[in-house]
């Protein structure tokens, strides 16, 4: 059985980890080593850390040094400051699986055919934060003033050599329950496979994977925040659903 | 982790990683001289071990970049497909047909463990007839090759550094297979 995927998306901003709420808001959420490891004896099923840091034009590599040096035995994608194959062939080199790009996806989309040539389509994610106002669905970029129907944007999007797209509902991320954008975006809309993030619970979430276009859902704060939340989120969205669309994982490399 | 081909040629054991594209690890090879270095140790019948793209390259057409590989076992890599890509968590199961020269009563050598979900990213596919000590394929509908044993040879499509504690044991019983 081919299993969806229960991400924890691990936001970082100026070198630290942090629990976000619609990426304005910001609280201190410990040492990037320790939150990885601890999802890693929890059993999560893949990390995004993203570093969310405004201006950046180049992965911070004390980031991914931490990430490296944490030698966690679960799949990691990176996001934040990629601008090149070369940096992309370096995040890869510190341990990361796969990267995330986001800027790139308007500011220079030649250079992801060079990434994906560097590392392979497979480990390229594409990240698209939406919010729904008076013009419908946009695409708001968090580090730039751009913005852009999602109809519009949809083309361009099904052009890029990328594997998944996560889809972030940028007002609602950090407050469990409130997540609304996937109301709005039809399910096959895209070519690519997708990942939801921002203002889930576990009963949207459930709703979500049950998306023939869904691969996995991702939440930050309330896996960070206490013990063993995966492990909770995963045994309710289980039983939400119906269906083992998440794997069963014994918590701490249990047998 | 090897500088230079000699080093190579040094070797009792190789172990050839993911991530990345093939057609890129195949130039670098080549520039370097690792494609012949690995092919005088596979004459040597010392352990190749290779992970997703590692795996993908010991096999001949490569179509991801349409080049080829190391050719030390007949087969192709191809787009999985519908263009669909294999990226997550799957159960795997070894491959019962009866192989000529091998006893379908032989306990498995690599998955050994209970726990048989392992993580996967990869969007090219592993074709071969090649006859194989010990296979396996996720045990979805896509049925691709999870892993293979060839004397020497050992692909792993899937990572097993990635998955956990179940990943952890393969690779223990992998290198344990080979003597280390």
């Amino acid at each position: 059985m081919a299993f969806k995927r229960l991400i924890a998306f691990v936001p970082i901003q100026n070198g630290q980890v942090v629990m976000s709420y619609g990426y304005l808001r910001h609280k201190p959420a410990g040492s990037l080593g320790t939150v990885l490891q601890n999802l890693d004896r929890w059993g999560i099923d893949e990390i995004a850390v993203v570093d969310i840091s405004r201006g950046r034009n180049r992965p911070d590599f004390s980031i991914l040094e931490q990430i490296r040096v944490s030698a966690v035995r679960t799949p990691i994608a990176f996001g934040g400051g990629i601008r090149s194959a070369s940096h992309a062939i370096a995040v890869v080199a510190q341990g990361c699986d796969r990267v995330i790009v986001e800027t790139l996806m308007w500011q220079d989309p030649k250079e992801i055919d060079r990434i994906s040539a560097a590392i392979g389509q497979q480990a390229v994610i594409g990240a698209v934060p939406l919010v729904y106002g008076s013009k419908g669905l946009t695409v708001a970029p968090i580090n730039s003033p751009r913005s852009e129907t999602w109809s519009a944007f949809l083309n361009h999007l099904n052009e890029l050599p990328i594997s998944e797209i996560m889809i972030i509902d940028r007002e609602h991320e950090g407050m469990a329950g409130t997540h609304k954008v996937s109301d709005y975006t039809p399910i096959n809309e895209t070519r690519h496979k997708l990942i939801w993030f921002g203002g889930l619970d576990a009963s949207q979430a459930a709703g979500l994977l049950k998306r023939q276009d869904t691969i996995g859902v991702a939440f930050g704060n309330p896996l960070l925040a206490k013990e063993l939340a995966v492990n909770t989120h995963r045994s309710q969205i289980n039983a939400q659903t119906g269906q083992q669309f998440l794997r069963k994982v014994r918590p701490y490399g249990g047998k | 982790m090897a500088e230079s081909a000699s080093q190579i040629d040094n070797a009792d054991l190789a172990l050839i990683p993911g991530v990345g594209a093939s057609g890129r690890v195949m130039a670098q090879f080549r520039r370097s001289g690792f494609d012949h270095a690995l092919l005088r140790m596979h004459a040597r019948q010392r352990p190749i071990i290779g992970i997703c793209v590692g795996a993908q390259i010991l096999f001949g057409k490569l179509y991801e970049s349409e080049c080829t590989g190391l050719n030390l076992i007949p087969g192709e890599v191809a787009p999985i497909p519908s263009g669909e890509f294999n990226n997550g968590w799957s159960d795997i199961q070894i491959d019962s047909t009866i192989k000529e020269g091998f006893d379908e009563k032989t306990k498995p050598l690599l998955l050994k463990t209970s726990a048989k979900t392992f993580y996967f990213n990869h969007g090219y596919q592993i074709n071969t007839n090649a006859i194989m000590q010990e296979s396996a394929f996720t045990s979805d509908k896509k049925r691709l090759l999870a892993y293979f044993l060839q004397n020497n040879l050992c692909g792993i499509q899937f990572h097993p550094e990635k998955s956990q504690s179940a990943g952890l044991t393969f690779i223990k019983n992998t290198m344990k297979h080979y003597g280390f």
